[in-house]
């Protein structure tokens, strides 16, 4: 915890959630400014993302640990290399959609912008966090933000897939707390390095309760990435969303 | 005390997926509420279940493993509660939007034909 380098990487999660904030602040006073807010923090995350990808060579592993406790009991961000390069291709993904999103499509509907900087927000956490539990609550903010996003512009055939969607990653979302709880009832941690370390030293009787409590995470994954085969309920889903949401809502 | 949670777990859980793979979003919304209790109780069991066990020890007082509760657990239903609670009122919000637009309460938006 020294220097303001180490800060740099919980910004990737303030940056867009600051600029949501106040995107609401402004709502539809001025469209100008909530269009500033949102490209000046679209390009603001590249600029980021371009220097924590500079940064995660030094250390491997860069923690920032959030309120100060040790990591066997707070929360912490871990920025590795895998994490840095996620992070860049979101952020060039957000930037691009946010562009195109310029052209048309926030006259469809309200609230597009803080929209997609909440789900900018998750995306990011998600890449960042290394505790278990706290992914599933970044998991949760994208998901949120992303309901929204999958909605807008209404009409029958985007509530209806809409709908489908919603239903789909709950479930998933309840898998994934199931796994979760597994995975903490045998190895006694969330945080993923803890976990890591712990995993060779597993009872072997316990092995094929963690295995499956990993298996139901891997299932709760699948099916929010809409991977094969458990994507089936994506085409009518994306079919349906508006064009730069759909971008926006998967990595 | 295992096996009353057990059963509660399991009957609730069941109950939940049956009322989700029903045609009517209110049997889905009712059934998500159902699953997610489950889901709730079931993280509260990973604790293990003991009664009159505290998580926080007076000062002074010297725990053993026997007569401690995890409250990790605790902690992390709470969460859960909270954020399932949440979506599910979010959700809410599309039913009853769907159910203006397509005029019916089948969860394709159209009744099957007979």
């Amino acid at each position: 915890m020294s220097g303001w380098q180490d800060h740099l990487l919980i910004a990737p999660i303030l940056l867009p959630m600051l600029a949501g904030i106040a995107a609401i602040l402004i709502g539809d006073r001025s469209r100008t400014a909530t269009r500033a807010v949102g490209l000046a923090s679209c390009l603001g995350l590249v600029a980021l993302s371009a220097a924590l990808l500079a940064m995660a060579d030094a250390p491997l592993v860069r923690v920032y640990r959030l309120g100060d406790w040790p990591a066997a009991f707070g929360i912490v961000l871990a920025l590795d290399r895998l994490a840095a390069l996620m992070l860049a291709l979101a952020a060039a993904l957000g930037l691009a959609a946010f562009v195109f999103s310029l052209a048309r499509w926030q006259r469809a509907g309200s609230h597009v912008h803080p929209l997609f900087q909440f789900q900018l927000m998750g995306l990011n956490g998600a890449f960042l966090t290394g505790d278990l539990f706290n992914l599933f609550v970044f998991f949760e903010v994208m998901l949120a933000a992303s309901y929204g996003l999958a909605l807008h512009g209404s009409g029958i055939a985007r509530v209806r897939a809409g709908l489908h969607y919603i239903v789909v990653n709950l479930v998933a979302s309840l898998l994934f707390l199931v796994g979760v709880s597994v995975v903490h009832g045998i190895a006694g941690t969330h945080n993923m390095a803890d976990l890591a370390a712990r995993m060779p030293r597993i009872a072997p009787e316990d092995r094929a309760l963690l295995e499956a409590g990993a298996a139901i995470l891997l299932i709760a994954f699948l099916i929010t990435a809409a991977s094969w085969p458990l994507g089936f309920w994506l085409m009518p889903s994306y079919a349906a969303a508006s064009a730069p949401a759909a971008p926006a809502r998967r990595r | 005390m295992e096996l009353v949670v057990s059963l509660a777990i399991g009957v609730l859980a069941g109950a939940g997926v049956w009322l989700l793979l029903r045609p009517r979003t209110f049997q889905v919304i009712l059934g998500l509420g159902l699953l997610s209790h489950a889901v709730n109780l079931f993280i509260f069991s990973t604790g293990g279940l003991r009664s009159g066990a505290a998580p926080i020890l007076r000062r002074g007082e010297a725990g053993t493993l026997a007569d401690y509760a995890d409250p990790l657990p605790q902690a992390l239903v709470l969460t859960a509660i909270v954020i399932s609670f949440a979506t599910t009122a979010l959700l809410l919000v599309v039913p009853l939007a769907a159910r203006g637009l397509a005029g019916t309460d089948h969860v394709d938006g159209r009744e099957r034909d007979r």
